[in-house]
């Protein structure tokens, strides 16, 4: 009953913290008035302006002690590389777990007895990398082999050990930055096995396909957090996270070469393994799964519509690998994908998704640009003609970008707020 | 119990256990490495005991140090390390049967071992590769060298732990089948 209290109160103070900051940024672009912000901060309670600094100042702690977390970690595994071998294995073992146990000390104590939770907060994420670097550094102590079997990539089974040892601390503190930690490594984890697995035979490129596949489940278990009013806001680092996997696999497909790859090594119909069918079957079964869980409405049917789809195209294109044509339908994909997102974030009035979706359209423009015409023109013409056309993709996506976010805000401020209010609530991705 | 978890320093200290369990199950499979390791019998070139004498001698050589890549099945370009595949003869003694770029076995009982490698030479079908498998730099201690017996004709042997990953660990010497001491330098 405590905790849930004690997390009330720090979402109350993460979302007001959030709407000082966004109504700065609008208040900066032109998007309300000053007058508009400073009646925006009264009624939140936060009028007086130095409160307000202080607010806005949240977001800076955050900032500042998750990097200095990070760089604090990257010291420790740097001052081991060098010094590591001088020091006795026990000596060693011991410094692993000391940095551990201290890291989870200090952010329990700034947490729960100080009320420092944005320091605190860092002070875990630092643990969990001092975990996973532990992992590594144990295996070098004892003389396990750090890297897959042909000794190219590190070895996936310490990244997977990292995502099982830190998932369950995302969950039980409520971390996103910690879920986004452990999420991505057992991303990292998968992708070095198939390698690991699959990169020496005519297979590789069709397994290529399973990581796009894990991108849809895990945008699929994103929403089946929905279920659970406790973990709602996990889901969104799935979505994230499943939205970047896929369209990271997708954008590699919208290339030429992949394709001609799979047609030379001569890779034939029905050839792809196992996995990639077992994975196509999962990634079904959680896509069915937050279909029956969620509320029916109109962008759940569509969404739900494009994670099948997506997973048929991976079925057909593994089956079926040697068309070169697939380039066209995945670019086809990348783009649908880009304008899908940036509907999203203005049917939600959410500044964000819009966005995220242009700059997938710029990334698109500026890759086929370079793609087609990197060999056709000379260096000084390929770069002046791709200066302006950076430029004049530039101005059109902001004139767009502006269009759609003052629309959205005419529509907010008609009293359509059912669909702002969520935008507003929900933190970053 | 429920209830005791739902505070945060209780399940902090289970989380936090978790975390150590994962860290000491490397440790508990490095043990599992050890119990299960092969143990081989590599053959110096060397058959002259007094050259294993002391902490002053040179380092070993042994038969598999040097391999003839285009007479041996398996891969014949290696990128990181040669992994050796070897055999054991009738003698007792081990001989490569394969050299793999990764770590494959082609062969049943055999047993693979890590080294580093260096191009030494080609002529017409040969290609020679000197391999460095890390276990070069051992000898005789001091005050077990007086019983070394002398003279050339000996079968020297060193006798080697090999775990799954192929890393190698010296053990002892037999010269013509009697036990010696070994140190590593």
């Amino acid at each position: 009953m405590a905790a849930n209290a004690h997390t009330v109160a720090v979402d109350d103070e993460t979302y007001v913290e959030r709407l000082a900051h966004d109504v700065a940024v609008w208040q900066h672009e032109g998007l309300i008035s000053a007058e508009q912000e400073r009646a925006i901060l009264s009624r939140i309670g936060a009028g007086e302006p130095r409160l307000v600094g202080a607010l806005r100042m949240g977001w800076l702690v955050t900032a500042v002690s998750l990097i200095g977390a990070l760089v604090l970690a990257g010291g420790v595994v740097l001052l081991f590389a060098s010094q590591w071998r001088e020091m006795p294995d026990w000596f060693r073992t011991a410094v692993v777990f000391a940095g551990m146990f201290a890291a989870y000390a200090g952010g329990y104590l700034l947490t729960y007895r100080y009320g420092m939770d944005r320091i605190g907060g860092a002070l875990l994420l630092l643990g969990v990398l001092l975990f996973e670097a532990g992992l590594f550094l144990f295996a070098d102590i004892y003389g396990l082999p750090l890297t897959t079997a042909n000794d190219e990539q590190p070895a996936p089974q310490y990244f997977l050990l990292a995502a099982i040892g830190t998932l369950p601390l995302a969950y039980a503190f409520g971390s996103r930055i910690v879920l986004l930690f452990g999420i991505g490594n057992f991303v990292i984890s998968v992708i070095f096995w198939l390698i690991a697995r699959y990169a020496e035979t005519e297979k590789a490129d069709s397994v290529l396909i399973v990581i796009g596949v894990l991108g849809v489940a895990l945008y699929a278990a994103g929403h089946l957090h929905a279920m659970r009013a406790a973990w709602e806001k996990f889901g969104e680092v799935y979505l994230f996270v499943g939205t970047v996997v896929t369209l990271a696999l997708v954008y590699v497909f919208t290339f030429d070469e992949p394709w001609r790859s799979i047609i030379d090594d001569g890779i034939e119909s029905y050839a792809a393994p196992a996995v990639v069918y077992v994975s196509i079957a999962i990634a079904a079964a959680l896509v069915a799964a937050q279909f029956a869980t969620r509320a029916r409405d109109l962008e759940a049917d569509i969404e739900t519509g494009i994670l099948a789809a997506l997973l048929a195209v991976a079925a057909v294109v593994s089956t079926w690998p040697a068309w070169t044509g697939y380039a066209v339908v995945f670019n086809a994909v990348f783009f649908a994908a880009a304008a899908g997102i940036v509907t999203r974030g203005y049917l939600r009035g959410d500044e964000r998704y819009v966005n995220f979706g242009l700059l997938l359209v710029a990334v698109g423009v500026l890759t086929r640009y370079v793609d087609v015409f990197w060999s056709l023109l000379t260096n000084s013409a390929f770069f002046i003609i791709g200066g302006v056309l950076l430029l004049a993709v530039a101005f059109g996506l902001e004139r767009l970008r502006r269009t759609l976010v003052a629309r959205m805000d005419e529509e907010a401020s008609t009293g359509d707020t059912r669909a702002r209010a969520p935008a507003l609530h929900s933190g970053a991705p | 119990m429920s209830e005791l978890f739902s505070r945060p320093l209780p399940k902090l200290i289970a989380v936090v256990a978790f975390q150590v369990l994962i860290l000491l199950s490397v440790l508990g499979f490095r043990e599992y490495t050890l119990l299960t390791r092969d143990t081989v019998l590599l053959k110096l070139q060397t058959t002259d005991p007094q050259t294993i004498a002391g902490s002053d001698s040179r380092p070993v050589r042994y038969e598999i140090s040097t391999v003839d890549v285009a007479a041996l099945p398996g891969d014949d370009e290696f990128m990181h390390y040669v992994y050796v595949e070897l055999g054991e003869r009738s003698d007792g003694t081990w001989q490569p049967l394969a050299l793999h770029n990764r770590r494959d076995r082609s062969y049943d009982n055999a047993v693979l071992i890590k080294s580093d490698y260096s191009y030494y030479g080609g002529s017409v079908g040969r290609e020679r590769y000197t391999l460095r498998y890390g276990i070069e730099d051992v000898y005789v201690p001091d005050d077990a060298a007086a019983s070394l017996p002398s003279g050339s004709g000996h079968t020297i042997a060193v006798e080697v732990k090999v775990d799954r990953f192929g890393q190698p660990e010296p053990v002892r010497f037999l010269i013509n089948g009697e036990p010696y001491e070994l140190e590593e330098r």
